[in-house]
């Protein structure tokens, strides 16, 4: 496990000296336009870590089995860690490229209240611990996902200072290719990172649970 | 540059910050396992101050 971390920083290290040494300049945008190699791959594992709270959300209702549980709160961390990165990040790329740091734009504001959402299963988690509490979380964790679609399409329904799509299009990446290899390559990098960290907290939790079980045996 | 540098700073800051809380939680769920482990010699769950207390006992 600590392989994978060590893998996961070396990685992302690679793939920042890519993005920032050797990946070509943005005509227009010029420098800032590098912060895509980290705005990108945050957002995608913030995608990735919210399916997974999802899924093992919706197992956890249905199976009853605290395993998925653990797993939803894990990465429910994870996609909070991201988000909140995608957030400042995005930021500090409108500000050189838009002139601010925020705006009221529909993507903008539905990341901001997909944050609030995640935020909230986080307290919810501390504040309500057990059966009722995850029970609980796990609904609100199902319904936040109904804002994943909204922040994609929002860029295609509404006018938004938020540029469209330039990778995941019907139409395939506008970006070339010289842009479009580095981006990928932190992406993966990112993704195994969170990886690492994911399985971390998993057994955390999992030693947590079995240190809780030893508690309530000992009276 | 300022902005690139910021961005690469905020990510090595929050999964940072989130390794060192993941380390700091892993320390102290050990030193509760380690404080409540069942003793060996009677089978019996308690803290481990306790357990070596008793054995002291006459």
């Amino acid at each position: 496990m600590r392989m994978l971390l060590i893998l996961g920083v070396a990685l992302v290290l690679l793939g920042a000296a890519w993005a920032l040494l050797l990946a070509p300049e943005e005509a227009i945008q010029g420098v800032p336009q590098r912060i895509m190699y980290v705005h990108v791959p945050s957002v995608v594992v913030a995608y990735l870590a919210l399916g997974v709270v999802g899924l093992a959300s919706a197992l956890f209702l249905h199976r009853r089995d605290a395993a998925w549980d653990r797993l939803a709160l894990a990465a429910a961390e994870l996609a909070v860690l991201f988000i909140t990165l995608t957030l400042v990040t995005g930021a500090l790329w409108g500000r050189p490229v838009w002139g601010v740091w925020w705006t009221w734009d529909a993507r903008l504001t539905t990341t901001l209240v997909l944050w609030f959402v995640y935020v909230g299963y986080l307290a919810l988690r501390a504040w309500a611990p057990g059966e009722r509490g995850a029970r609980a979380a796990a609904v609100l964790a199902i319904v936040g996902l109904l804002d994943v679609p909204l922040i994609h399409w929002s860029v295609v329904w509404l006018r938004t200072l938020h540029p469209q799509a330039t990778v995941l299009r019907p139409e395939g990446p506008a970006l070339p290719a010289s842009m479009l290899a580095p981006l990928v390559a932190n992406t993966v990098a990112f993704l195994v990172l969170a990886t690492a960290l994911l399985r971390l907290r998993i057994r955390q939790e999992r030693a947590l649970a079995a240190a809780v079980e030893i508690l309530e045996s000992a009276g | 540059m300022i902005f690139v540098a910021a961005a690469y700073l905020a990510v090595v800051v929050a999964v940072g910050c989130y390794a060192l809380t993941l380390r700091a939680r892993q320390r102290l769920i050990r030193e509760l396992a380690d404080a409540w482990r069942p003793s060996a010699a009677d089978g019996a769950s308690m803290p481990r101050g306790a357990a070596d207390s008793r054995r002291a006992a006459p």
